[in-house]
């Protein structure tokens, strides 16, 4: 295990050192990736205290529910991308998946019941970008909590026996 | 005692399913409904055994099924039927203590991170395969002295050239120390110098650590440097498996007799069949086994003033084997 997280350490290190490569495109990310969700989190905490709310969730049950959220998005995210051993090109599924997370910018309840039932459970954003704003909101109960872990613990599970099985289907191309 | 092979392979088959089609929008529109399948047999029931510390030569034209079969034996595609062993492992299963004792060098990939220099991916390879500390260092010194990798280490990889990336790729690849080696065309597109280092440098490492190669190469210098045995197939058959010599022998039913006799007037084709005649020097064409009688006839009709009979070049035979089909 331990030769596994060095692996994992390595990786990471690797992909950080490519990222810092070229400067330009470092401090482009910056603007985009830091940045912007930064001044979006100052106004909105503003615009909520303004109007008599709290934004004060910074807690280890936010750092745990975005924890739970980033396994989930992980897990679905390696299942459609394992069906291209299936059907080569999957970008349109994967893109159909990214306009489902932009429907969850919005907390779940804003929609109706069955909108809300496939943003759960079928295309679980709910739990990655939900349940940590609840979090924020001071919100989450433990339960909501323990369902996202459980969900996640479960994906994570299908989603690498799903991809062992579509690595036998590998034919790869050409040379 | 024998000394069980390294790589064992029986009757092993791939098959691939293709779809095709027409040319065109309305072919296009019609496969979207129906779709034509065809069953391509990439390899269709090879067999050899690789002995330890054997280099061997694994030839065949483009699409005889050479990279499919060494793609099996290094695990990344599960045969459609037949045995397949290395060391003992079976490696589509690609059990870590089997990945770790293998390398598959592919002349047309790169494994090396594109932005960065290559001492970072080593780096990321020494964690995947668990190197210690000391023995990488070890690996990496020898196999910068051995490939002279030093200026090149600290340099993005996009920058370097097509060599000095493949010598980086072979060093990067081999960092685990692996006993059994495929090297896919690992000299392609490389100059006649670079392609000698290269070469060089497998002959050197396998003399001393006693790996086990299996060699795929277009280029036949390649392959005389290194190989004593050699594996060709063709349309996923074994067509031959055994010495480079007899492989030479066997599909040579000509040798080549350059004479000097100063004079391109003279008629020879009553000896041989005349390919060229430049300054005076004659290159006749004679069945093998008239060489010697030939040779003898020619020494005493004419004022020869130099003779040599020759075998045809080795990219001559290799072209012979190509395109004979499987009998």
């Amino acid at each position: 295990m331990r030769g596994l997280g060095g692996i994992y350490v390595q990786q990471f290190k690797t992909t950080l050192a490519s990222f810092i490569q070229y400067r330009a495109a470092l401090v482009i990310w910056l603007i985009g990736h830091v940045l912007e969700p930064l001044i979006y989190l100052v106004v909105w905490s503003t615009v909520s205290r303004s109007s008599g709310g709290s934004v004060g969730g910074f807690t280890a049950a936010f750092a745990a529910a975005l924890a739970a959220g980033g396994i989930i998005v992980y897990s679905f995210w390696l299942m459609l991308a394992t069906l291209s051993f299936w059907f080569v090109r999957v970008e349109n599924i994967l893109q159909i998946f990214s306009s489902m997370y932009e429907a969850g910018r919005w907390p779940v309840s804003f929609y109706p019941r069955w909108l809300r039932f496939i943003l759960t459970f079928l295309i679980p954003v709910a739990f990655a970008t939900t349940v940590p704003a609840q979090a924020l909101a001071g919100r989450l109960t433990w339960r909501t909590l323990a369902e996202a872990f459980a969900l996640g613990a479960a994906l994570l599970v299908m989603s690498r026996a799903f991809w062992r099985i579509g690595i036998r289907r590998y034919s790869s191309a050409s040379s | 005692m024998t000394i069980p092979p390294v790589v064992h392979i029986r009757d092993l088959h791939k098959t691939y399913v293709v779809s095709e089609r027409e040319g065109g929008v309305r072919a296009a529109l019609a496969s979207l409904v129906h779709r034509r399948k065809q069953e391509i047999k990439a390899v269709d029931g090879i067999s050899f055994d690789l002995s330890p510390g054997e280099i061997v030569g694994f030839l065949g034209p483009n699409g005889a099924g050479k990279t499919t079969t060494l793609k099996m034996l290094s695990g990344l595609l599960h045969p459609t039927a037949g045995e397949l062993a290395v060391l003992g492992f079976v490696p589509w299963k690609r059990d870590r203590d089997y990945l770790r004792q293998i390398t598959l060098v592919m002349g047309q990939r790169n494994q090396l991170v594109w932005d960065i220099p290559p001492i970072d991916s080593f780096e990321l390879n020494r964690a995947v395969y668990r190197v210690p500390a000391a023995d990488y260092r070890r690996t990496l010194d020898e196999l910068t002295q051995l490939l002279e990798l030093a200026p090149l280490l600290k340099k993005p990889v996009r920058n370097l050239s097509l060599g000095e990336r493949m010598k980086c790729e072979v060093a990067a690849a081999l960092l685990h120390r692996p006993q059994v080696v495929f090297l896919d065309e690992p000299t392609i597109g490389l100059d006649v110098t670079m392609q000698r280092r290269i070469r060089a440098f497998i002959a050197e490492y396998t003399r001393r650590h006693g790996a086990t190669v299996l060699l795929t190469s277009h280029y036949m210098a390649d392959v005389e440097a290194l190989c004593r045995r050699v594996i060709v197939i063709h349309h996923g058959r074994l067509l031959f498996d055994g010495d480079l010599a007899d492989l030479v022998e066997r599909f040579t039913a000509h040798k080549t007799i350059v004479l000097t006799l100063g004079d391109c007037g003279v008629d020879l084709s009553s000896y041989g069949e005349v390919v060229s005649c430049t300054d005076g020097d004659v290159t006749l064409r004679v069945p093998k086994a008239e060489t010697a009688r030939v040779t003898g006839r020619l020494l005493a009709d004419f004022p020869v003033m130099d003779l040599t009979v020759e075998d045809p070049p080795i990219e001559e035979v290799i072209d012979r084997v190509f395109q004979q089909e499987v009998s």
